[in-house]
């Protein structure tokens, strides 16, 4: 910056222009009166005249004139002929520096306009009257913009470059990522504009709503905006947009219209294609209309329409997709999607589909369902492409997909040619996997199957019915009392007949649980067998599956129950294996008994797996059962009352409950970080992805009993399973492509709109309608690292204190969880009573062991919280429902409390609310209300539905309208506010005797609900999030 | 949730059907009327984008008995009302405006609540509710009597002040205003402009309708009006159901809903 200039003044300065590269008048300022049309003429002329010389200072009219080109701008200042043209080169230079420092370097038409307001306050700081102080110029650092760190929000175009390579478009931002290393390049496409479409050719062209770019190797070489909304365009020597108003426009690369074709059906379209220049429209009359012909059948508006080699592929308000024969006019209509379907595209012999039921459906060109994906959370799926087999789609939730479509028919076994059958002499009865599949049949023959069937030896003794169990590599066979490992045998001495072993690997030590009617007996197996415990059975309990990890026993009962031991293995006396040998039991130790048990965690349906999983000092026990349910719990030392049937010196605390499905869940498999559900739903077997959330594979088998399955990697690239059928051991191998990238290209955000968030000891928690409390880190970008879910209903409010988040939300949800900041985990540890009003929690505040509620009932709720919430007072002074509530420590506990009538309360708080004061400060909702002491004085920002931004300072009210709509979120801080709104502006103001307005950025978040700002970094929330840092 | 949970959250939509209205719509036109006080003098009403016909119905009973004249017109079939001529059509089509402009010389006063099936993209929301504006406005164009009224749903988002700044240069007065019955959490408002006086040289015109501004560098507000008494009912509330209250099925289901054989389908 020019320093030197500091202490000179001007006098005269006469005007100040800024003009496009063609000529067009973007910005002027006159400080001597003149009559428009001097002022036309005088601007003409000036830009005609320095458009042809190159020196830049001319004499004109009178007139000293400097001048410089800044990329796609000419800036002029204009003196009066006794100036003197240095100094006015130096206010042309900082009036540069400073607006070029304004708009972060990006000194060009776009940004200029996009900021104009702020351009001119800065005009307006540095000349006044026509007087100038250059110093002022160097001063305008205060005017920076806020800088935009992060975004994510609905994903709402795709486009591969190739198969390494996958185009994004995520609201005005350009993303390139390499699907393979997740590299990504971002890029800022427009200023205001949500890219909608991606083509891409040698050249990238993008468009959204009415403007258009065009990019090579990823720089914008061209980019303009037409008159019209552009719902498709078709990209050559020339482009040709299909705009809303169904007209064809003929444009060269700059923008410039070459011809325009109306077509006669002048009607709103929502979709369309344009195709060697002709348009299939999709009209809001629910028909496809090309040249004189239209395809009528749909029953709602069409939403996408696709051309390719004499079809017409078209989706539809009336959920359906519809595959047009364009000579015949012969129609394939696709059912199978429960919301409106966005989008379809054809690929090779398939269509592809794209819904708000937030699935990805693949179907044949009869109209035949192939697979069903479903990964986006809950609502809509909203962009997709395919290139090689790879299909991508981008989620309402900000998630982008990777699917295999070449795995289609490896994933879905449907056919009884994808399956083998083994064929043995006779009866099979048990199984299991090793690295083989061990075998034992009806005579006690065994065998082992690997590419081909090996027998490997025969024992009269497990004639009958015998049972395989496998441990890792050990083959554990049983039938009656009788034992079998490693080629020995033992029998157990009492007559009761075993119902069940489960074994465990440690070390070199196999440890076998064998689970009787009345008894378990836990063995170790090494060099030797010991008897090293026994269990005793919780009264009717079943046990059905059991896990050990070396100190706590887990066991499933038939019935949905859940029993813990807690149990170490002792040394005992030590037996010398035999060949064949009798096991005393006589020695047996003291049973032990349990330490938890909880009825019903599955209803009455029987717990088929359990995982159980050490974390510090407790563990997380996962369990899944044939009500179809996926459990986690976690199981701790505490001596805390429980309402669980027995508990000492434990408790079990729930996590999270989902329905996987409607059918069994039947099993758990952890590999990696991945967990895989397996179960049957009608007579089809399935392994769903739980991490991902989505179905991976599914046999369709009719074999619910007997069945055993082995994962052997975190992608499922590799699978075993087999099962029982018709007397026969049938044998499904998996064995795919292992180039196929991860499935999780991006991670989501929230699946719907956000309605609060907080900064909370470096990350950003936020909740919403999809009612998941979500965590981010933000450092350089917004990176989702937890997620809980508890609420049943949206989360509209949080605020945090002390390692204890508080959440609330509609059906008075009201929860405190403790948050651990380093081991990343957020657990539930307190729920509030409910009212039977079905009343929505609209905010909450807490301060000590205070917590106020803002209900939708008209209440404030003050309540005590001391590891749970006592209900202290409550009070519907509003008579409205109450939107906002800040507690605020100043002398004493204050409330402050805001309502829709526009009214804001102030309160005393001891045990109950004692009414201070009110401000009438809104016409209506207040939607947005801060409280700080600021220079020893509660000063309350709040921001209205009237749009008006308001500040009270003692019994002053200041109140300014800076927002075209509702304002939704307010922060205030010593000297300075920022507020944000629905008109998707962040607006920061000075705090000076009232309210001034210092700058105004537009956040590409649309539908904003809240804000909160900490040190540098604000954040804003609705239909997704984005980071600034001012 | 059961059926009557509606009915708790939302005190409108169960005042509706108590009074007989086929939408809680109804209350929002009651209340901007309220304030501003739309039809005195008033005798030819465009109702545009009608259906199910709620505001038809206030404006039915009002002017019942008084020589006046009620077109009304929505893409959706609209069930017959009294004193009410109705009219299936696309509002954004050619064809449709040529079909009201028939039936009247000059219009007093022209209202339109339209709103298309919200997709989510906030951006194509806003932009197809601004040409039904748009649209409503070319009608409006042609039949509106030089100091008339124009009332509109518009989607407070951000390009509001856009549609603000065009429709200033053809009114004299512009307000936002949003009535206590429209929810608070809702983004929808509503744009009353009064006293059109569209510049000398205007003609309406079909050929090249009034298509949205390029985005301007004036951030254009206008005056924002919160319509309906305060003590009205708080549309954001959550009320209690009394004693003995009976879950009443709405008055007017949609008649044609799009996705009516996709729930045919289901059903069996
Ligand atoms: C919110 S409803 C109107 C409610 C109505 N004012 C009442 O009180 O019952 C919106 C209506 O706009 C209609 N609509 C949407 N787009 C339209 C169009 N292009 N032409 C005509 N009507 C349209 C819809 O069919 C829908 O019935």
């Amino acid at each position: 910056m020019v320093k030197t200039w500091c202490n000179l003044t001007l006098k005269s300065i006469k005007s100040v222009f800024i003009f496009d590269s063609e000529g067009k008048k973007l910005l002027s300022k006159y400080y001597y009166p003149i009559e428009p049309k001097d002022a036309q003429k005088l601007e003409k002329n000036l830009f005609d005249k320095t458009r042809r010389t190159n020196s830049d200072i001319i004499l004109f009219d009178n007139l000293v004139v400097v001048y410089k080109p800044v990329v796609d701008l000419f800036i002029y200042v204009v003196g009066g002929l006794d100036e003197n043209e240095i100094m006015l080169v130096g206010v042309l230079n900082c009036f540069i520096d400073a607006c070029s420092n304004l708009l972060k370097n990006q000194m060009e038409k776009r940004s200029l306009m996009d900021n104009l307001d702020t351009v001119l306050l800065v005009l307006d700081e540095t000349i006044d009257d026509g007087t100038t102080n250059i110093y002022q110029i160097l001063s305008v650092k205060k005017f920076q913009l806020m800088k935009k760190i992060d975004y994510k929000s609905q994903i709402t175009a795709l486009k591969f470059i190739n198969k390494d390579e996958l185009l994004v478009g995520s609201g005005p931002f350009l993303l390139k990522i390499n699907i393979h290393t997740h590299e990504t390049k971002q890029l800022k496409i427009f200023e205001m504009a949500r890219i909608l479409k991606i083509k891409h050719s040698k050249y990238t062209v993008v468009s959204g709503q009415k403007s258009l770019a065009i990019l090579l190797d990823f720089n914008i070489i061209h980019s303009f905006e037409i008159d019209d909304w552009i719902i498709d365009f078709e990209f050559g020597n020339e482009i040709a947009i299909l705009t809303a108003h169904n007209n064809l426009q003929i444009r060269d690369w700059n923008g410039n219209l070459i011809s325009e074709k109306k077509n006669d059906s002048r009607c709103m379209l929502y979709s369309g294609c344009v195709y060697n220049n002709s348009c299939f429209s999709g009209t809001i009359f629910n028909q496809i209309i090309w040249n004189e012909k239209a395809f009528i059948g749909h029953e709602g508006v069409l939403f996408s329409v696709e051309y390719k080699d004499g079809y017409i592929l078209s989706t539809s308000d009336d959920r359906t997709v519809r595959l047009w024969n364009v000579e015949t006019g012969d129609c394939v209509v696709f059912h199978g999607h429960l919301g409106r379907v966005w989008k379809a595209i054809f690929y090779n012999e398939y269509v592809v589909s794209i819904s708000e039921d937030a699935s990805c459906r693949v179907w044949n060109r009869k109209g035949d369902l192939l697979t069903v994906w479903e990964g986006h959370g809950s609502r809509n799926v909203w962009s997709v492409d395919v290139i090689d087999g790879i299909v991508a789609t981008g989620g309402g939730d900000g998630g982008i997909r990777l699917w295999n479509l070449e795995e289609l028919k490896q994933n879905r076994i449907d056919d009884d040619s994808q399956v083998e059958t083994i064929e043995l002499p006779n009866v099979p009865k048990s199984f299991g996997f090793t690295k083989n599949l061990e075998i034992v049949d009806e005579l006690g023959n065994f065998y082992s199957y690997k590419d081909g069937l090996k027998k490997t030896f025969t024992d009269s003794e497990f004639k009958g019915h015998s049972h395989i169990v496998t441990v890792n590599e050990n083959t554990i066979a049983f039938n009656n009392g009788l034992i079998l490992f490693q080629n020995r045998k033992f029998k157990l001495q009492t007559e009761t007949k075993i119902l069940q072993i489960f074994g465990f690997e440690f070390g070199n030590d196999l440890i076998i649980f064998v689970s009787k009617e009345k008894e378990i007996l836990c063995f170790r197996i090494n060099e030797y067998i010991e008897l090293v415990g026994v269990l005793s059975p919780a009264v009717h309990f079943q046990v059905f599956e059991m896990k050990y990890d070396g100190k706590i026993v887990v066991c499933g009962s038939k019935k949905g129950a859940l029993c813990c031991y807690e149990f170490e293995i002792q040394a005992t006396r030590k037996l010398e294996i035999q060949e064949y040998m009798q096991i005393q039991e006589f020695e047996k130790p003291a049973p032990i008994e349990p330490c938890l048990i909880a009825r019903h965690i599955h209803g009455s349906d029987a717990v088929t797996n359990i995982l159980l999983e050490r974390i510090g000092e407790k563990y997380q026990i996962s369990t899944v059962g044939r009500d179809g349910l996926f459990n986690s719990f976690l199981f701790y030392k505490s001596d805390a009352k429980t309402n669980l049937e027995l508990a000492v010196g434990y408790t079990l605390e729930t996590i999270h409950k989902t329905r996987i499905t409607k059918g069994w869940l039947e099993q758990i498999v952890k590999v990696g970080s991945t967990i895989f559900l397996a179960g049957f739903f009608n007579a089809r077997f399935f392994i769903f992805n739980q991490s991902k959330n989505c179905e991976m594979f599914s046999v369709n088998c009719n074999a619910k009993r007997i069945w055993k399955l082995k994962i052997h990697d975190e992608l499922l690239n590799h699978l075993e399973f087999a099962y029982f059928k018709h007397k026969h051991i049938n044998y499904v191998q998996k064995l795919s492509d292992t180039n196929f990238p991860d499935m999780n290209l991006v991670e989501p955000y929230h699946s719907l709109e956000t309605r609060a968030c907080k900064f909370v000891d470096g990350l950003i928690v936020s909740g919403g309608e999809d009612s998941i409390l979500t965590f981010h880190s933000y450092k350089n970008s917004l990176k989702r690292v937890l997620w809980c879910k508890k609420h049943e209903a949206s989360i509209r409010c949080l605020d945090y204190q002390n390692g204890l988040l508080f959440t609330g939300g509609s059906q008075q949800e009201l929860y405190c969880w403790k948050l651990d900041i380093q081991n990343l985990t957020c657990i539930q540890i307190a729920q509030a009573l409910k009212s039977d009003t079905e009343a929505r929690i609209m905010d909450l505040t807490v301060h000590g062991d205070c917590v106020v509620t803002a209900n939708s009932d008209a209440f404030i709720r003050l309540y005590k919280f001391n590891r749970g919430f006592d209900l202290l007072f409550e009070t519907d002074y509003h008579h409205k429902c109450v939107q906002k509530t800040r507690l605020v420590q100043h002398g004493g506990l204050y409330l402050y409390s805001a309502a829709t009538d526009g009214k804001i309360v102030k309160w005393r708080v001891t045990d109950k609310l004692e009414f201070v004061t009110e401000y009438k400060v809104h016409q209506s909702g207040v939607k947005a209300m801060d409280v700080k002491v600021i220079d020893n004085e509660i000063c309350v920002a709040s921001g209205g539905d009237d749009n008006l931004v308001s500040l009270i300072i003692g019994e002053t009210i200041y109140s300014g309208n800076y927002h075209g709509s509702s304002v939704t979120g307010i922060h205030l801080e010593k000297g300075r506010m920022i507020s944000v709104g629905i008109d998707q502006r962040l607006v920061e103001y000075k705090i000076n005797n009232g309210i001034e307005f210092v700058s105004r950025t537009f956040v590409d978040v649309a539908d904003i609900s809240d804000m909160d700002v900490s040190g540098n970094n604000i954040v804003v929330v609705g239909h997704g999030i984005q980071l600034f840092e001012q | 949730m059961g059926k009557s949970s509606k009915d708790k959250r939302d005190i409108y939509y169960r005042l509706a059907k108590e009074q007989g209205y086929r939408a809680r719509s109804a209350y929002k036109l009651l209340q901007i009327n309220q304030e501003f006080d739309l039809f005195t003098g008033v005798k030819n009403i465009v109702d545009l984008c009608a259906a199910p016909g709620s505001w038809s119905q206030v404006l039915s009973k009002e002017f019942k008995d008084k020589d006046c004249k009620i077109v009304a017109v929505d893409l959706q079939e609209m069930a017959p009302l009294e004193g009410v001529i109705c009219i299936q059509g696309d509002i954004t089509k050619e064809s449709t405006a040529n079909e009201i402009i028939k039936h009247f010389d000059k219009a007093d006063l022209v209202i339109c609540d339209g709103a298309p099936d919200v997709t989510g993209l906030h951006d194509m929301d806003e932009y197809i509710q601004a040409q039904l504006l748009l649209a409503a406005f070319n009608i409006t164009s042609h039949v509106l009597k030089r100091g008339g009224t124009f009332l509109a749903k518009i989607f407070r988002g951000k390009d509001m002040s856009l549609l603000v700044a065009q429709m200033n240069t053809f009114f004299k007065e512009v307000y936002i205003c949003k009535p206590r019955s429209s929810r608070d959490s809702s983004i929808e408002s509503f744009i009353l402009c009064r006293d059109y006086s569209p510049p000398e040289d205007y003609r309406p015109t079909f050929i090249d309708p009034l298509l949205d501004y390029k985005y301007t560098t004036e951030y254009v507000l206008a005056p924002f009006v919160a319509c309906g008494d305060i003590n009205d009912y708080d549309a954001d509330q959550t009320y209690p159901t009394e004693e003995g209250y009976k879950f009443i099925e709405p008055i007017q289901p949609p008649i044609n809903p799009p996705y009516k054989s996709f729930l045919d389908k289901r059903r069996n």
